[in-house]
Order: structure tokens, then C-alpha cells, then sequence
């Protein structure tokens, strides 16, 4: 071995055995062991005059340096031992202390990214009461009493007002604001809870959320509705997903259709839509070779449960807060 | 609508199930191929020729039974009906019962047996049956799935209450071939001719519940089983064989969506037949076995004696067909759809024929349903059709011409589409069509009575065209932020806060029964209350939010020693018109339950940008307890800590309260936030400790100080109870807006303060 491999394998050697000393006696042994005056170190350098001259000038930096390192590492490991004594009781990895944290509910948060994407659209979001007029739910809507189209809403009724009853979607809202004098061009949604009188299982709930939309303003056009709700989707559900719509039937809208999603694979329905039929567009006060519009209306519930990979709708009213906290990522 | 493919078949050429299935989705009527094969097909035909009593035992018999290609085999069964000569399905060996039992040789009671002459319930065709099932002859080792058709591929389809012509397999035939434009194959039935006669003869008294009635007479009928092609559809679609005629009036149904009725023709001895108002008291026992009262609105047919049927939705159990009937008559009608529908619901009588009566019939279908069935009854029990039959009312179609402008139709859908190309489309579905310059002049088909106005014909020319081939645009509207109701404003900030706070949110049910509200000391009266509840737990539209969240945070709080649950949403007051309200709710369980919800309230509110200052608080007696009621410009709400009974009414062992706010009366007390200058001169630190008595109320203490001197902050850090005396802990913070307060000053207000304590609360300073 070499005069500068030893001086090498010397600071190496004590700088281990300082780095892993525990108490201060230790330390000064070692101190004693490389630097002392018989010390490893010491004695190394001692040997100076053996060295050839060449080397001469390179020994002793090294063994210099040698010395500052083994030094320096005594005095940071004599540091360290006194902070651990100091605040022994110290244990970084313990867990956070975590603040309270509440829970939003899953079909807050979809109201509010439907509300928000229709917001950025210029939609405003209006409101209407739950307990409606039997008309406005109704008749006004083009389902006249005794057509089978009502079979498609079990209705609550309200007693002792006759005429009255729980709202079972939120298209009156579209009369109400109409006939409030809002001017043309119009575009809102309603977001809002509607109730059907159905027994309640995994799949059925009788008061539950819709959101309805409505534009009106002359010359709005049937592949309008195909453009915005499309982009609507994609908004929600991502640039990815795919939508179609097909022709179906509600009585308030004309053509009408029912929008469905692919969604993992599956063709989903999500929402019936059409243009608004005129005998509604006259309701409104409205001239239907003037005006036109289109109209929408979702299950919130179902697409929460979409958003969300629910299987069971009575979770979302069980007022349990396990589910809430069951929702995460 | 249930359709057995190989019958649509039948009228168009039909591709494989999926990709029809997928073709009559796209044209509006959502579609899925229903596979209801459970029987395998090692469930064949055999043929008993021989029976043997069993050695070992009385109930058993050995069958020798020929399964076709030359295997006969012995089977022992226990059957009592089983006979020589009956064509029986026999599950062989291997086969797989609907049960899911396996079928085996086995040895029964010491003999051979290879595999089992099937009941009807073992085949899953009925859920009980005695005996096993008979079958008509059919050639040997034929699988009995396929022979009852069983193994029908059927088509789901969801029709709309507007295309009652689509409750037939003609319709959904007929939709189909203008859907992908295919040739529809119209049947070419035997015509008969309705002259009036002397036999028989129709008065319709109730005009307004029947505009047709048409009857068909058929005499020397015998008695005969309905071929099992017959057989197989009906089941495919869901409808029991009961016996020929019936069968035929049910096929007929199916396929032309026309309901018929037979009737045993001794039912009309002088063959008066007459449609009238059932009579007030009017009662009738109907096939299902069940006698109603006849509702007013109910339309009955009947003899010069008596009701036999209910028009439209049901025959008399007496007055049907039998075995011994050897004429019928046939009837085929127009009865009015709110009518029907008006008594079906009356009744809870909904029925096939019902069904489409509400949606309307089409006359013109009447006569070729009528003319079907009595071909077919002809043909099965070799009856004679009787020339003279009777016929009232309009067997035609109302016609109706609508305009299309080609213009509105090439703008709403965005279509460059010529008149011709567009006249052919819609020629597709039997539209006529007369191009006149730029309007299309179209008259449906008589079937199409959803076409009344240029919408309709709008859609129509979509559907066909295809709504997945239409293009996507967008409309211009002014670049205008949307708005939102303040209600919804405030209450996304106030569930934003809260849930900061660490409240977790429900929706729960807006009802609850009348017990719970006036065990809660609510007036029943007061409330919205539904016609036809669920159930008598959820009678009552929410008076208030915090019941049902009491009751959530009760079972909440089995399980965790803090609960913290808010609710927004709407209430309801019974009043000459409901009134509605958005609120806000929240309880809070755990110690010191009632302060956190006050402080949860006070920090909400300021949040909200609703100054405390222009909040009054005044202490209450609430039915659930006591605590505070929130006053501004009108009232807010309450802040109630439940009282012990409350506690163990609602099963809770730990401090309870819960706060309720109205949100427009917060919405009425928010303000705009703005700069208020701060001191730049350091506050004086004091604490304050005294004893008091514990009905002394903080804020009397509070007010009482402000008569004295000004205090900047309070904070209260220590409050308990020792001896019956109340320990109350203060920092106090003095500070003042111009200059630094010495020491002197505010010992001096100190002093007030320790003084009026001691005079006016006679307090003990600690």
C-alpha cells in the first residue's frame, strides 16, 4: 500500500466509526485513536521523511486534509449527539395531526360542475317551487289529463289543494320563466328537486334531482341542440367520451330525442332533449314562427352515480356519513 | 312490445337480432334482443306406446317411449295422466332442467329408468303444474324449445304512448322497412263482407265511448287445438294458450294491434248487440274471476239483459267462449281512449286490449283484424263465417294534409336536401306526398295518427334520414355571463364554509309521518301533506330540515363521538298557497355541541358577509329545548340545544344542538365587504375572573359592560360550575384607535368593570 492509500483508508475508516459513534466518550476515543499523538493519522505522518520527494508535496496535502475532514466529522457528530440529547423525545415520522375536514355531498359537487359548465356557457340558473300548479307540470307542457303520457310520471299530489302536486320534472320551471317576462335570447338551466311517486329499490328514488336546460331565440336549430349538448358531455364527462342522439318521445318537444353517452364501452341514455313543441312555445307567450328553442332535462342522481361508479341510489339519501366518506380517490 | 323475429320476418327481411335491434333504436324505440332459451335441446318430443305397472311400487308406471330414430326407451314415471299414444317431451339423459337439475339414468325403486317425461313446471313453462305436460303431435325427437318457441328470438321494444301503431307486429314491420328501406311484405288476407242482416244487428248508445263496433258472426264451430305455430308466438310473447278462439282474438291482437273479443253468440239470443253506460249499481264478474263495480265512466257491451263485457278492457266470465261453444261472435271496435283509461285506472284493470284502446285503435285495422280472425277461427275449428255480420260507425281514417316549408326543414337540420330527395325519404313510411315549389304537401298514412303538424313531419323526415347523419352546429347568442339566484349564491358559500368547518353534507328525504312531527311539538296542520304518500312515514312535506337530520345524526352518532351534519334544501308550510322556503341546517354532537354550532353560526355568517352587529339574539323555549332565535331585518332562524328528554327521545348520550337558517332572510342581511381601519397602537391584555351566579346570562354581563367602558374583544377561556356558583375566565383587549392606552387608563376600566360585576351581578372576583 502506498503512503497515500493508507492516509485515504484512514479518513474513510474514521469517518465511519464517527458517523455511527452513540456517546461522547466514543468520540474522544477516537479522536485519541486517529488523531492523538500515537494516533493512526499522526503516526503517518510521522513517516513524511520516507516519502519520496516526488510525492512528498501530494502526501502531505492529503494527510492535511485528512486531518480537517476527521475534525470536521468529529465536531458535526459531537453536535448531533448533544441535539439528540436535547430533544430526545422528537420523532419526525410520527402522522400529521389532521384538521377537521367535512365532506361535500357527491350531488352537490355535480350540480355545481353542471352549474359551472353552463355558467361559462352564459346560462343562468333559475329556480322554481316544487309543490306546482297541476297545469304547469302538465297541461301546459302538452300532456293533457288522461293521455297515457302521464304513465311516464307517477305523481304525488298534494291534499286538499286541488290541482296541486310535487313537480316531477323541472320543465314547469320553463313556462315560469318564460312567463316571467324574460327576454329573448334565453338560455338557463334548472337544477332542482323533483319527486315520483315510485317505490324506492337500488335504481328508483321518489324525490330526487333533475336539471332541466332551456334556449330560445329566434333561429335556433335542431343541430344547434346536437352541438351544444355534445359539447356539454365532453365538458363533463372529458374530451373523450362520444355522444348520439335518437329520436324519442316527450310530449313538450318536438322533434324530440333522448341523448345517450358512451361511456366505458356502453351506450348510456343520459337526457331526454328536443326542440321546445309550439303548443309550449305558445304557452309562453311566445310566437312559434318567430321563436324557436331547445329543452333538456338529465337524472342527476344517475349521473352522479355514473361520475361516481354507484350502484345503489338510496346511498345518496341515507344520510350516513360513511358514504361520504367512502367517496375518494 | 314484445316481437318474436321469425313473425316480423314474416312482413320485411330482417337482419341478424343485434343489427335490428340497433335499426330500431336509431329510429326511436329503444330496442334489445331478448334470448329466453333456458330449455336445452336434449328436452325432445317422444311419443308413449306402451305402459307397464312398476314391480316395486303402486304410484309408478313404466313408459316405453319412442324418441324418434329408433330408440325406445322405458321411463319410469309417477305421473297420473300420462296415457298410451301422448306426444310427451322427455328430457334425456345429460340435459339440464331450467331447475338445474341434471337428468341421469337411474334405477327407480329396482328399474331402469332413461330419463323423464317433464311436467310444465319442470320445464319452467308454469310455475305449478300437475301431471305431466301433453304435447300436439309433432314429429319425434323434435326439442320442445323450439316446438312451444321457446327458443324465439325476441325483440324488446320500448314504444311510445304516440305510435300505437307499433303495438302490433304489422306496424313494427311496416316502421321498419321505411327505417332501413326495405320492401314491407303487406299480408294478403281473406276479405269477408259485413252486410247488414237481420241476425244480428249493433246499437250504440254511448256515442261518446264507442265510434265503431263492428261484429262478426261464425257458426258450427268444433272444438280444436290451436296449432302449436299458434302456440309457440303466444308464448314467445308472453300470453298463456287457452283455448283456440281466445288464442286467435289474442294472435290477431298482436299481430294487427286491433283487440278483439268472442263472444259465445248465445250470449245475443234476438242478436241485439248494444254499447252502453254501464247503470249506476252495475256490476259484473269478469274472465279474471273478479266481479266490479262498474265505475260511470265505464262503457259496457251488452245483451237486451244484461252487461257481458267491460268495452275495452275485459269480457264476462260467463259470457266468454267455452269447449261447448259452436258460435261465436267476433267483436272488433273504436272505444273512446279517455274513456277506457278513465275506467281501467277506476278499476286497476289494465289490460293488452286496454292498453292500446288508450292509445287509440286504428278503424281501418278493425276491419282487417276482424277478417283475419274469423279466417283463422274458420280454418282451426272449421266453422262457417257467416255472411251477415253488422258494422256501425266510420270504418275509414280522418285524412289531414300538413305543409312542410322545404326551407325549415333544410334550416332546422342544417340539410341541403332537394324537395324530391326529401319526398322520397318521407314516401319511405307511406307518407303521400305533393311537391308544391317549395312546401311539401304530405298526408300520413292512416296508421300515423302522431303526425298532426309540421314538427311532427320535421321529425319524421329526421328519423328517417337518420339523427346520427345530421351535422352539428352552434347558435350565436351575446357573450353574456350566466346569472345565478342569490339563494344559490349564498348557499354554495355557506356549504363551502361549513364543510371547511368539517360538516359533512346530506340530501336526505324531504317528508317525514305525522308522528314524528308531533312528537316534536309540530302541528300536523301546518304541513303540506301528500294525497298518496308512500307510506305513512313519509305523509308530510318537511316542516323543517333539522328533524330528518336529528335522526340522521342519531345513528351518526352510534359510531363516532362528533357528528357534524348540514343540510340545504327546501321546506314547506301549509298555507292558502304552499309556501316554500330554502334553508340551511346543521347539528352538532359532542361537547360543548352547543357552542361549536354557535360558533360554527357566527363564523358562517360573517363569512357570508352578514355583520354580527346587525344580528339580535334573543334566548327562546323551543319544543326540542333551549337556546337562541337569530334575528335581522326579520327572522333568521334558531340555534337549539336539546333538552334532556329530547336527548333520550332521539337516543343520543351526548350534547345535542342544531341550528336552522332561512336563507333569503340571510340573503336580506349580506353586505359588500369593505376596508375598515385597524389601530396601529399595540392592545392592552387583561384577564378577568370572577364568580357569578349561574342564571346570569353572558350577554347581560356583556351589555352591562358597555355601559361602563369600551371593550375591544372578549374571549372567554374558561367557563364552569363548582358549588353552584359559575367560574367565568376572560382575556379582555383594550385598545385604542389613536393613541397607545396606558396603564393607569386601563386599570381604571378595569376597575369599572370588576365594580359593576360585584354591584349588578354580585359577583366574587377570583
Amino acid at each position: 500500500m502506498s503512503f497515500l492509500e493508507s492516509v485515504a483508508t484512514t479518513r474513510s475508516e474514521a469517518e465511519t466509526a464517527i458517523r455511527t459513534a452513540a456517546t461522547r466518550a466514543e468520540l474522544e476515543a477516537l479522536e485519541t485513536r486517529f488523531l492523538g499523538r500515537k494516533g493512526t493519522l499522526t503516526r503517518l505522518v510521522r513517516q513524511l521523511s520516507r516519502v519520496s520527494p516526488v510525492d512528498r508535496k501530494a502526501f502531505g496535502k492529503s494527510a492535511n486534509e485528512a486531518k480537517h475532514a476527521i475534525r470536521n466529522a468529529l465536531a458535526l457528530q459531537r453536535a448531533a449527539l448533544k441535539m439528540r440529547a436535547s430533544s430526545s423525545s422528537f420523532d419526525p415520522t410520527l402522522p400529521g395531526i389532521l384538521p377537521v375536514r367535512g365532506r361535500y355531498h357527491p350531488l352537490t359537487l355535480t350540480i355545481r360542475k353542471l352549474a359551472d359548465v353552463f355558467q361559462r356557457m352564459g346560462y343562468d340558473i333559475v329556480d322554481g317551487p316544487e309543490i306546482e300548479r297541476e297545469d304547469f307540470n302538465f297541461d301546459l307542457l302538452n300532456v293533457p289529463k288522461d293521455h297515457p303520457a302521464r304513465d311516464m310520471h307517477d305523481t304525488f299530489y298534494i291534499e286538499g289543494k286541488q290541482g296541486m302536486l310535487l313537480r316531477t320534472h323541472t320543465s314547469p320551471v320553463q313556462l315560469r320563466a318564460m312567463l316571467d317576462g324574460r327576454k329573448s335570447p334565453v338560455r338557463l338551466i334548472v337544477p332542482g328537486r323533483v319527486y315520483r311517486n315510485e317505490a324506492t329499490d337500488a335504481t328508483h328514488e321518489a324525490a330526487l334531482f333533475h336539471c332541466e336546460g332551456l334556449v330560445i331565440d329566434k333561429g335556433v336549430r335542431f343541430t344547434d341542440m346536437l352541438g351544444t349538448l355534445d359539447d356539454v358531455m365532453k365538458a363533463l364527462f372529458g374530451e373523450g367520451v362520444a355522444t348520439r342522439v335518437r329520436p324519442s318521445y316527450f310530449p313538450f318537444v318536438e322533434p324530440g330525442g333522448e341523448l345517450c353517452m358512451k361511456w366505458k364501452g356502453e351506450w348510456l341514455e343520459m337526457m331526454g332533449c328536443g326542440m321546445v313543441h309550439p303548443k309550449v312555445l305558445t304557452n309562453m307567450k311566445l310566437d312559434p314562427t318567430v321563436y324557436s328553442g331547445f329543452a333538456f332535462g338529465m337524472g342527476l342522481d344517475r349521473l352522479t352515480m355514473l361520475l361516481y361508479g354507484l350502484h345503489d341510489i338510496r346511498l345518496l339519501y341515507g344520510g350516513d356519513p360513511r358514504f361520504l366518506e367512502a367517496i375518494r380517490s | 312490445m314484445k316481437v318474436p323475429l321469425s313473425w316480423l320476418g314474416e312482413y320485411v327481411a330482417v337482419d341478424h337480432p343485434e343489427k335490428v335491434a340497433e335499426q330500431f333504436s336509431a329510429g326511436g324505440f329503444a330496442a334489445t334482443v331478448e334470448s329466453r332459451h333456458t330449455l336445452p335441446q336434449s328436452v325432445v318430443v317422444g311419443k308413449v306406446l306402451k305402459i307397464e305397472p312398476h314391480p316395486n311400487a303402486d304410484r309408478l308406471r313404466i313408459a316405453l317411449v319412442d324418441i324418434g330414430k329408433g330408440r325406445r326407451w322405458k321411463i319410469v314415471c309417477g305421473a297420473a295422466n300420462l296415457a298410451v299414444r301422448q306426444y310427451v317431451p322427455v328430457a334425456l339423459p345429460g340435459a339440464t332442467l331450467p331447475s338445474g337439475a341434471v337428468i341421469k339414468t337411474a334405477e327407480i325403486r329396482g328399474v331402469a329408468s332413461r330419463g323423464m317425461i317433464c311436467s310444465e313446471a319442470e320445464l319452467g313453462i308454469k310455475k305449478a303444474s300437475e301431471g305431466i305436460m301433453v304435447l300436439d303431435e309433432a314429429p319425434l325427437a323434435t326439442p320442445v324449445a323450439r316446438l312451444l318457441g321457446l327458443d324465439e328470438i325476441m325483440l324488446d321494444l320500448e314504444i311510445p304512448p304516440n305510435r300505437p301503431d307499433m303495438l302490433s307486429i304489422i306496424g313494427c314491420a311496416r316502421d321498419y322497412a321505411a327505417l332501413t328501406d326495405k320492401r314491407f311484405l303487406q299480408p294478403k288476407w281473406k276479405t269477408f263482407v259485413r252486410k247488414p242482416s237481420r241476425s244480428m244487428s249493433v246499437f250504440i248508445q254511448a256515442k261518446d265511448g264507442c265510434t265503431l263496433y263492428s261484429a262478426q258472426k261464425i257458426e258450427n264451430i268444433n272444438a280444436a287445438p290451436t296449432p302449436q305455430w299458434m302456440q309457440r308466438r303466444l308464448r314467445a310473447s308472453g300470453i298463456r294458450p287457452i283455448h283456440a278462439i281466445v288464442d286467435v282474438t289474442n294472435y290477431v291482437m298482436l299481430e294487427t294491434g286491433q283487440p278483439l273479443h268472442a263472444f259465445d253468440a248465445e250470449v245475443f239470443p234476438n242478436g241485439r248487440i248494444i254499447v252502453r253506460h254501464a247503470r249506476p249499481g252495475e256490476k259484473l264478474l269478469a274472465l279474471d274471476g273478479t266481479t266490479y263495480s262498474l265505475p260511470e265512466t265505464a262503457v259496457v257491451i251488452a245483451s237486451s239483459e244484461k252487461p257481458v263485457a267491460i268495452a275495452g278492457i275485459m269480457g264476462g266470465e260467463e259470457t266468454g267462449v267455452k269447449n261447448s261453444t259452436t258460435a261465436v261472435v267476433l267483436e272488433a271496435a273504436v272505444f273512446d281512449p279517455v274513456l277506457t283509461r278513465k275506467t281501467a285506472k277506476a278499476l286497476k284493470l289494465q289490460t293488452e286490449s286496454s292498453y292500446r284502446f288508450e292509445r287509440t285503435v286504428n278503424p281501418v285495422m278493425t276491419q282487417m283484424a276482424l277478417d283475419r280472425a274469423s279466417a283463422l277461427i274458420a280454418e282451426i275449428t272449421g266453422g262457417t263465417v257467416l255472411d251477415g255480420g253488422a258494422s256501425v260507425g266510420k270504418t275509414g281514417a280522418t285524412k289531414r294534409t300538413i305543409r312542410l316549408s322545404l326551407d325549415r326543414a333544410r334550416t332546422m337540420l342544417s340539410l341541403s336536401i332537394t324537395s324530391s330527395s326529401a319526398a322520397k325519404i318521407l314516401k319511405r313510411a307511406g307518407h303521400v306526398i305533393r311537391v308544391n315549389a317549395k312546401t311539401l304537401v304530405v298526408t300520413p298514412p292512416h296508421w300515423r295518427v302522431d303526425i298532426e303538424r309540421e314538427e311532427d313531419v320535421l321529425e319524421e323526415l329526421a328519423r328517417l334520414y337518420g339523427y346520427a347523419r345530421l351535422q352539428r352546429t352552434y347558435f350565436t347568442a351575446p357573450a353574456r355571463p350566466g346569472h345565478a339566484p342569490m339563494n344559490y349564491q349564498a348557499e354554495r358559500m355557506l356549504v363551502d364554509v361549513l364543510v371547511g368547518f368539517g360538516a359533512y353534507e346530506t340530501k336526505l328525504h324531504p317528508w317525514y309521518g305525522e308522528r314524528l312531527a308531533q312528537d316534536s311539538g309540530l302541528a300536523v296542520s301546518d304541513h303540506v301533506k301528500l294525497a298518496n304518500p308512500l307510506s305513512a312515514d313519509t305523509g308530510l312535506m318537511r316542516l323543517h330540515l333539522h328533524l330528518n337530520l336529528l335522526r340522521s345524526a342519531s345513528l351518526a352518532a352510534r359510531a363516532n363521538s362528533m357528528v357534524f351534519l348540514l343540510e340545504t334544501g327546501r321546506v314547506f308550510r301549509s298555507s292558502k298557497e304552499p309556501a316554500e322556503e330554502d334553508r340551511a341546517s346543521f347539528v352538532v354532537v359532542g361537547a360543548d355541541a352547543y357552542r361549536r354550532a354557535k360558533g360554527f353560526f357566527q363564523a358562517a355568517v360573517e363569512a357570508l358577509g352578514i355583520p354580527q352587529r346587525n344580528l339580535r339574539m334573543e334566548t327562546v323555549f323551543h319544543p326540542l329545548g333551549t337556546g337562541e332565535k337569530v334575528l335581522g331585518k326579520e327572522g333568521i332562524g334558531h340555534l337549539i340545544r336539546l333538552s334532556e328528554e329530547e336527548l333520550s327521545r332521539w337516543k343520543f348520550r351526548r350534547e345535542v344542538a342544531f341550528v336552522e337558517l332561512s336563507l333569503p332572510a340571510l340573503v336580506a342581511e349580506m353586505k359588500p365587504a369593505t376596508f375598515v381601519p385597524f389601530s396601529q397602537y399595540p392592545p392592552v391584555l387583561r384577564d378577568l375572573s370572577f364568580w357569578i351566579s349561574p342564571e346570569t346570562l353572558f350577554a347581560d354581563i356583556v351589555q352591562a359592560f358597555k355601559d361602563v367602558t369600551t371593550v375591544t374583544a372578549y374571549d372567554v377561556f374558561d367557563v364552569f360550575e363548582k358549588d353552584g356558583k359559575r367560574g367565568i375566565a376572560l382575556h379582555l383587549t383594550f385598545q385604542a384607535p389613536d393613541r397607545t392606552l396606558s396603564a393607569k387608563e386601563v386599570d381604571a376600566k378595569l376597575q369599572g368593570l370588576t365594580d359593576t360585576l360585584k354591584k349588578r351581578f354580585h359577583a366574587t372576583i377570583r
